[in-house]
């Protein structure tokens, strides 16, 4: 591996792709599949036999679009996958995430038969859902809770229609006996998992406390790293600068762990502390004239937008992208000027500023790969490519642009 | 862990600094630090040679009170060659007059190049070396002739010199540390006249001079 790096390094001083060169090294070792592992999502879970027995081990995480006839098993990392049809077990559960159900779909939710429903609350009674529909253990029977839809009025022809919300009026109808009512609750995983949990709570002689936000995570994130920077600035021509320096910041990353967890919205605060480095020089009749450009710029860079987990967070490699904001702390540019003259002499002038200033926005993306070394506790590794405005030149044209390349190492709890 | 990876980070960032660097060329860069300590005795100045592409044959300081520093004909120290890049100090002592705005800057020869640092400049409060005149001669000449005075920490600057026969001011052909050379202009005054030299605001008068 080491080799392998010093080839990459060599090729990047000799090629001007350099940074491209390397996001794709990067991305290609984090991403080559390793041996043994297969395409299903496993996550560390159990089943429930029919005769109630729990085994653990690791359970095909799943999404709305999966086929719910079906739960893929493996009792260990190595072990064949076994397939589980409603009819083999009564149930599912992925840790921390989701609880599925094996139960008989009423006559309305077609295909009928026997399928695995998500557990979204229990007590008293229960609500699952089907795919996109709710279902409600009321004991005796499963009540289908069907969405909203809009039927016409006034005959064929007519083109009002009425918005028909039967699932209300079946709640209000079970709610009856503790006074309660779904009047104001729209159809969403939120809204009827908290007037079933008010009415599990009133049958349950327990005060209800409302849980806003159940199933949001948060997480924290530190890193640090390396960040290798080019800006371009149409000067008298165009210059190129360089700037290099360790890097670090602080984030937060949100995640929605009972529904799509793969998926997170996450906002960092990058410190920034660069000596963009630039030369110039031009032929004039009888003077070359040579400045060394340095601009000292301090920021504080805002990258947000989300991230694409491939795997379970356990051990994923991941995408991320989104749009940044990069307002400066201070800002400065010293330009050492040397006038070589033709009689052999060379005058130097140190002068300071002379130039604007503006906060970078622009858009990354990065790929990385996320370890939980702990609990609550991942380690990451991440490439992090970003192209912005420069620092230099007027905001109002574009003459100054940005690319970084940051190496990142971090822990997410 | 935790507290070591954020101890690692934040140390990592406050560590961090990028140095500036310079891009090659064909002759040392000779940086401007500053003047420091002007008292009566001189003054304090430094410069820096940032970069160099092979041996400096010498480097020092010039200064003058009027116009830009050279080497060729303004006041020097040298400090020698060298072969690396570094800071560099001394301190003036001597060729500063008292009241005199200078202007000062470091200086660096390599080949057939002289590269000049920024100009500084400063309120000279004299110098402890103060110039001091030996002897000239002939001591007698008619217009036309030229004469040689003897001395020491004497102004290189012919802007920075005056002599004068009587009241009248004389032709300054060169001047050197040890040594001035002047020629007499027409004048109307003969016989006796008393010789003045000033160099860097002080004014010595080493003897009678007969003017033929």
């Amino acid at each position: 591996m080491i080799r392998f790096f010093c080839i990459v390094h060599e090729l990047r001083t000799r090629s001007r792709f350099c940074i491209y060169l390397s996001v794709l090294t990067c991305l290609a070792v984090l991403l080559l599949p390793k041996q043994g592992h297969c395409q299903i999502d496993f996550r560390s879970g159990y089943v429930v036999g029919l005769n109630g027995d729990t085994v653990k081990g690791f359970v095909a995480y799943r999404n709305n679009k999966l086929d719910s006839r079906e739960a893929a098993f493996k009792k260990d990392a190595k072990s064949p996958v076994t397939r589980y049809t409603p009819a083999e077990i009564s149930g599912f559960g992925i840790f921390g995430i989701s609880t599925y159900r094996a139960v008989d779909l009423p006559p309305e939710v077609p295909p009928t038969g026997r399928a695995f429903a998500k557990v979204l609350t229990q007590g008293y009674y229960t609500l699952y859902r089907y795919h996109k529909i709710y279902l409600l253990d009321a004991h005796d029977s499963l009540v289908a809770l069907l969405p909203p839809k809009n039927e016409p009025v006034g005959g064929p022809d007519s083109k009002v229609v009425k918005r028909v919300r039967r699932y209300i009026g079946v709640l209000n109808y079970v709610f009856l006996d503790c006074q309660q009512n779904a009047n104001e609750a729209p159809y969403t995983d939120a809204a009827l998992t908290a007037v079933v949990d008010r009415y599990n709570a009133c049958k349950e002689n327990r005060p209800f406390i409302e849980q806003k936000g159940r199933g949001l995570n948060v997480d924290f994130v530190v890193f640090g790293g390396y960040s290798a920077a080019k800006m371009t600035y149409d000067y008298l021509r165009r210059v190129t600068f360089e700037g290099n320096s360790a890097t670090g910041g602080v984030g937060i990353e949100l995640s929605y762990l009972r529904g799509f967890d793969k998926l997170r919205w996450s906002v960092e605060a990058v410190f920034i502390r660069k000596t963009y480095q630039g030369f110039y020089d031009h032929d004039y009749a009888d003077e070359t004239v040579r400045q060394d450009i340095y601009a000292n710029i301090t920021s504080i860079r805002i990258p947000f937008g989300l991230r694409y987990n491939l795997k379970a967070p356990e051990a994923t490699p991941y995408f991320r992208g989104g749009l940044s904001w990069e307002p400066r702390i201070s800002s400065s540019v010293r330009t050492v000027e040397e006038r070589e003259l033709n009689t052999g002499e060379v005058l130097t002038e140190e002068i300071e500023g002379g130039f604007d200033y503006k906060n970078p926005k622009g858009f990354w993306f990065a790929a990385g790969y996320n370890k939980r070394v702990a609990a609550g506790r991942d380690f990451f590794v991440e490439v992090r490519y970003t192209m912005t405005q420069g620092y230099l030149g007027s905001a109002l044209i574009d003459d100054s642009r940005n690319r970084s390349i940051d190496f990142l190492v971090g822990i997410r709890f | 862990m935790k507290k070591n990876f954020f101890l690692w980070v934040a140390i990592a960032l406050l560590a961090c600094c990028t140095r500036e660097e310079i891009t090659p060329r064909h002759y040392p860069r000779v940086m401007s630090r500053g003047t420091y300590d002007v008292d009566a005795n001189g003054v304090l100045v430094k410069g820096e040679i940032t970069y160099t592409p092979g041996t400096i044959d010498d480097h020092g300081f010039v200064w003058i009170s009027v116009g830009f520093p050279k080497i060729e004909d303004c006041d020097k120290l040298s400090l020698g060659p060298r072969d690396n890049a570094g800071a560099f100090e001394a301190r003036i002592d001597r060729n500063l007059g008292d009241g005199q705005t200078y202007s000062i800057r470091p200086y660096a020869t390599y080949g057939d190049m002289v590269v000049y640092g920024e100009t500084m400049k400063f309120d000279s409060q004299g110098c402890r070396v103060r110039p001091a005149i030996t002897g000239f001669s002939p001591t007698e000449g008619a217009i036309g002739d030229t004469i040689t005075v003897e001395g020491t920490a004497l102004s290189r600057s012919v802007p920075s010199t005056t002599v004068m026969l009587g009241s009248d001011v004389m032709q300054i052909i060169e001047t050197s540390e040890t040594q001035i050379r002047f020629k007499i202009l027409y004048t109307q005054q003969s016989g006796e006249l008393d010789l003045t030299v000033v160099s860097n605001g002080y004014s010595m008068t080493p003897g009678k001079f007969t003017l033929l």
